[in-house]
């Protein structure tokens, strides 16, 4: 693997693939924004080859990885020669349900394991439904970073919903993308979003759970609504068997769209597996 | 045919649909797949990039490389 210095050698090796084509798949739907970060932050190595590119991102003790190639085969290929690597890998899928299955039964074969799955939901149209409960939730400040990122990192599963690190909560922050209701001096829940144009994706909805069924995840979503009054559609992504979450998205009008995101790990050994079990959402 | 995938979206007022928030790269994936049923084509890998899917002219350009005209 060589370290990633800049996007254009992403770019570049991505398009020598598709010169090369006739086809083309990837599991990389990375905005530009975010590979700019990634690659300043020297997250990247990249194995370029003749049919594919393979791409690894290093977060926390783990690492995603992504492919571009002619078609699976060429995947395969690139794996099989990569068997030695030590670090585990995480490999999402994603697509409708029947367009993943090949590539998910490939990573089977490579050695990946089904760990879990989301699935994205969508809400149509603008506005809350409702009228707003109040006290509103506020919106959190530089000094809540730390405390905000300590909550995902208790209540979240780090390999499958990219969590993200302390700068990336603090841009949030500045943009007013993440609110908070507090109770005293600790956060009881918060609501961190984003926006592009006039879609608006929720990227976690989390409660302290002493503060569970009382309204503290209303207030927030709420919050969230009241906040991107332009927006046309809503967009998630959630574990697929979060039932408890679930229920609320479609009390609040939010559906399965069909795309799925079914997430794959490779632990290197059995004892790295079984330091990495245990731990769960929610 | 895209109000049909994304009826609340007016995508006739949009130059940039990806910078507008009205197709994310997700959306991409399975617009491509709309558009081989419903024109039975099939659309390379090669050209599901955002600048194919920026707005209704490029993406009826490329709907007429398929020889659909629309
Ligand atoms: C999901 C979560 C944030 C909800 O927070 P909460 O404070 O318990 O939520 P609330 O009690 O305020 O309920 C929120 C809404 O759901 C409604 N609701 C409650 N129970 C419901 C049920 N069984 N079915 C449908 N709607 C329900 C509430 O009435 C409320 O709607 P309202 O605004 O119309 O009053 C919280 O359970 C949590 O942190 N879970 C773990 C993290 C997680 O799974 N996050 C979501 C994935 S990103």
């Amino acid at each position: 693997m060589i370290p990633v210095t800049g996007t254009a050698q992403i770019y570049e090796a991505m398009q020598d693939v598709k010169n090369r084509g006739p086809g083309f798949v990837t599991n990389f739907f990375s905005t530009e924004a975010k590979l700019a970060r990634w690659v300043d932050k020297r997250e990247l190595s990249i194995a370029p080859s003749d049919r594919s590119v393979i791409l690894l991102r290093r977060d926390r003790d783990f690492e995603h990885l992504y492919f571009f190639a002619s078609d699976l085969a060429a995947v395969r290929a690139a794996l099989q020669g990569q068997a030695g690597w030590t670090t585990p890998l995480v490999a999402d899928l994603i697509g409708r349900e029947a367009e993943i299955l090949e590539s998910a039964a490939l990573f089977v074969d490579l050695g990946y394991r089904h760990h879990t799955r989301l699935m994205r939901l969508s809400r149509i149209g603008g506005g809350s439904r409702v009228a707003p409960p109040s006290p509103d939730a506020e919106l959190a400040l530089a000094s809540d970073a730390a405390e905000v990122l300590a909550m995902l990192e208790a209540s979240f599963d780090r390999h499958a919903e990219q969590l993200p690190d302390e700068g990336e909560i603090a841009a949030a922050i500045a943009q007013g993308c993440i609110l908070v209701v507090r109770d005293g001096a600790r956060l009881a829940g918060l609501l961190f979003f984003e926006r592009t144009g006039l879609t608006a994706y929720v990227r976690y909805w989390l409660v302290a759970r002493a503060f569970r069924d009382k309204g503290v995840g209303a207030r927030l979503m709420h919050g969230f609504f009241a906040r991107c009054p332009d927006a046309r559609r809503f967009i998630l992504w959630v574990i697929a068997d979060n039932e408890n979450a679930i229920k609320r998205y479609a009390h609040y009008g939010f559906k399965p769209d069909g795309l799925v995101d079914q997430v794959m790990i490779r632990y290197s050994s059995p004892i790295q597996r079984a330091g990495f079990m245990g731990e769960k959402n929610g | 045919m895209l109000k049909g995938i994304r009826p609340e979206f007016d995508f006739a007022a949009s130059s940039d649909f990806i910078a507008d928030g009205l197709l994310d790269s997700f959306d991409m994936v399975t617009l491509v797949a709309d558009l081989d049923k419903t024109f039975s084509i099939s659309i390379d890998g090669v050209e599901i990039v955002p600048e194919n899917f920026k707005n209704i002219e490029t993406i009826r350009a490329l709907l007429q490389k398929h020889g659909i005209t629309t």
